[in-house]
């Protein structure tokens, strides 16, 4: 335990002083943060269940609408392969 | 949604999904390439105590450390399209999708995560066998992780371990160890990460080629050229291996890629490889057309790779589609038929089940379970519906298999020049290996064109049509987050490359010992 406390404990210095000393470390952890950013907050926080996520109820809503997807036979349709 | 389908939205959620999986792997397999030819370098330098090998593993550690930091976390828009483009496929395939997804998240946490912070910051502050396991275990963590995603993805063109529940509409895991060990994900695995042992490769050839031409950092570069090239050698050796059971698999459980692979018309028995052939663009299928303007083939090679026999019959896409009395191959029709009525079984179900009728559920289940694997069949009405498009498949195809094979040659010659220490007298293979790191991505890139393409008309082979996977979303939301999408990634890649280009031009670290990073 005590081993493992320490090795954390250096793993956590190495990983500040590294990068406290290296402007490129730096840079590096700015583009981490502002993709961070922009994915978790902007596109999966605002964005995404804003106004793309499909709204579904409940999970029983949701496998209906799947369900109904799945048996809507009535008019067969054509895949494009063109596409 | 059916009778309205909106093929702008299918079509438009298939290309977001392929353009920002291209973007994605386009940072992949240097990062899990790189590893490690990086723990290869350090384990000499512990080995032998020569600095010089340390410092090869400090410069590639600072170029694979700018490649992670700008390519982590675009998987995770990948992620966000599962929910927002194809919701209807998420909901089947979650319960399969959701245990390699998680599993895939706590090993790039727990092993990456943890460890390439001593990989980046660790030289000279922990021990030195500590800093190179920690090396050693980026490297299988990155790897680790790419199982889990190839495994979902293997899944999808060969289902198995799984019940479908028609109460649910969802596929539901019964059996782990089938969708991890099944023949599909074995190999996918052995052959998607090899071919990154490639790429990573020829980054480091490339880069090293182009130190060599600038008569800069030669012992760096040649060291780093003979680990790079006997790796990359070892690597393509097993893509080779592994892509000729990937033929073994989609003859067995996908012939229509297969046939679109080949460009195979009309089955045959004992049938040719085209090695290389024009296709008549004027062909249709079950049309009397040529099938290739001009074609060269190695004879019978086409049914030993598929099935291990060189007279084997190898069906062509008109025996799928019309089918093949002689040789048992069953009529889409006949598909379509049996998918008709295992959705009409399954729709009886449904109404059983809502009127509590037990006797009528029994009954229709039995039905439905008879014809389940023909389910995503009943979507069509179009026997030639089923056949994926032939010339995209035809063409990637030789593009990978014609680069893949070119590499073979390259590796050998620049191990052989790296070790007899002749490189630097040939300009020529150095140029040719600067171009061999974009042609490596340009071969796994169609590569992943054959596999995926190759799919089509499904997302889950034969059970679930793509056109029934997508959301029911407006198509405008798509094509504005696929154009949202598509700048931001394109930002990160420019950013990717003048970051990269000037640790390139400013090289490693000079002094002995200090954070290079």
């Amino acid at each position: 335990m005590k081993k493992l406390q320490f090795l954390s404990c250096l793993m956590l210095e190495s990983l500040i002083s590294g990068i406290q000393n290296s402007r490129l470390a730096k840079l590096l952890l700015l583009i981490i943060f502002i993709k961070f950013l922009i994915f978790y907050g902007f596109l999966k926080g605002f964005l995404y269940p804003k106004y793309l996520k499909p709204h579904y109820e409940s999970d029983q809503h949701r496998s209906e609408q799947v369900m109904k997807d799945l048996l809507n036979t009535e008019k067969q349709f054509i895949y494009d392969r063109k596409h | 949604m059916i009778e309205n389908i909106d093929f702008t939205l299918v079509n438009w959620s298939r290309g977001q999904f392929a353009m920002v999986a291209f973007y994605h792997w386009l940072f992949i397999p240097i990062t899990i390439g790189t590893t490690y030819i990086i723990a290869i370098a350090q384990s000499i330098h512990v080995k032998t105590g020569d600095p010089e090998w340390e410092r090869i593993a400090k410069f590639w550690a600072k170029l694979f450390g700018i490649n992670f930091a700008i390519g982590v976390g675009t998987g995770i828009i990948l992620g966000l399209e599962f929910g927002t483009n194809w919701a209807n496929f998420s909901w089947i395939a979650g319960d399969i999708f959701g245990a390699p997804l998680a599993a895939e998240g706590i090993m790039a946490f727990f092993l990456e995560s943890t460890f390439i912070a001593v990989m980046f910051f660790g030289w000279g502050r922990v021990g030195k066998k500590f800093h190179l396991v920690s090396c050693w275990l980026v490297a299988f963590g990155a790897s680790l992780s790419a199982l889990w995603i190839l495994t979902a993805n293997a899944w999808m063109n060969l289902p198995v371990g799984m019940n479908f529940n028609p109460d649910t509409a969802r596929h539901e895991m019964v059996d782990f160890w089938a969708v991890l060990l099944s023949p599909f994900a074995v190999n996918k695995f052995l052959h998607t990460i090899t071919s990154c042992f490639v790429i990573g490769a020829f980054f480091i050839i490339a880069i090293s080629s182009w130190y060599m031409l600038k008569k800069r950092e030669l012992m760096l570069a040649k060291r780093s050229m003979v680990i790079a090239s006997v790796f990359g050698l070892m690597g393509i050796l097993m893509v080779v291996l592994t892509g000729d059971r990937s033929a073994y698999n989609a003859a067995q459980h996908q012939p229509a890629k297969l046939a679109a692979m080949e460009g195979l018309y009309n089955g045959q028995e004992g049938a040719g490889l085209v090695l290389f052939g024009i296709l008549n663009p004027g062909k249709s299928i079950g049309g009397n057309e040529k099938d290739f303007i001009v074609k060269i083939e190695i004879p019978k090679m086409l049914s030993l790779l598929g099935y291990k026999d060189l007279d084997a019959f190898v069906p062509g896409v008109n025996d799928l589609v019309y089918g093949n009395d002689e040789f048992l191959i069953m009529p889409a029709s006949e598909k379509m038929r049996r998918g008709k009525k295992a959705l009409e079984a399954l729709a009886s179900y449904k109404q059983a089940s809502g009127n509590n009728d037990t006797g009528q559920m029994d009954k229709a289940k039995t039905i439905f379970e008879e014809n389940y694997q023909f389910m995503g069949y009943g979507h069509f009405d179009r026997p030639e519906s089923i056949i994926p498009n032939i010339p995209f498949i035809f063409y990637s195809f030789r593009i990978m298999i014609i680069l893949g094979s070119a590499f073979v040659p390259v590796f050998i010659l620049v191990a052989f020049l790296a070790v007899k220490n002749r490189l630097e007298n040939n300009r020529w293979l150095l140029h040719l290996c600067i171009w061999c790191f974009p042609l490596a991505f340009v071969s796994s890139m169609a590569g992943w064109i054959v596999a995926e393409v190759g799919r089509q008309p499904w997302t889950i082979q034969g059970l679930l049509p793509t056109m029934i996977s997508t959301s029911n979303i407006n198509s405008t939301a798509v094509i504005l987050t696929f154009w949202m999408f598509a700048a931001m990634l394109t930002v990160l890649v420019i950013a990717e490359y003048k970051i990269m280009a000037a640790a390139i031009r400013k090289g490693p670290a000079q002094k002995k010992g200090g954070n290079n990073v």
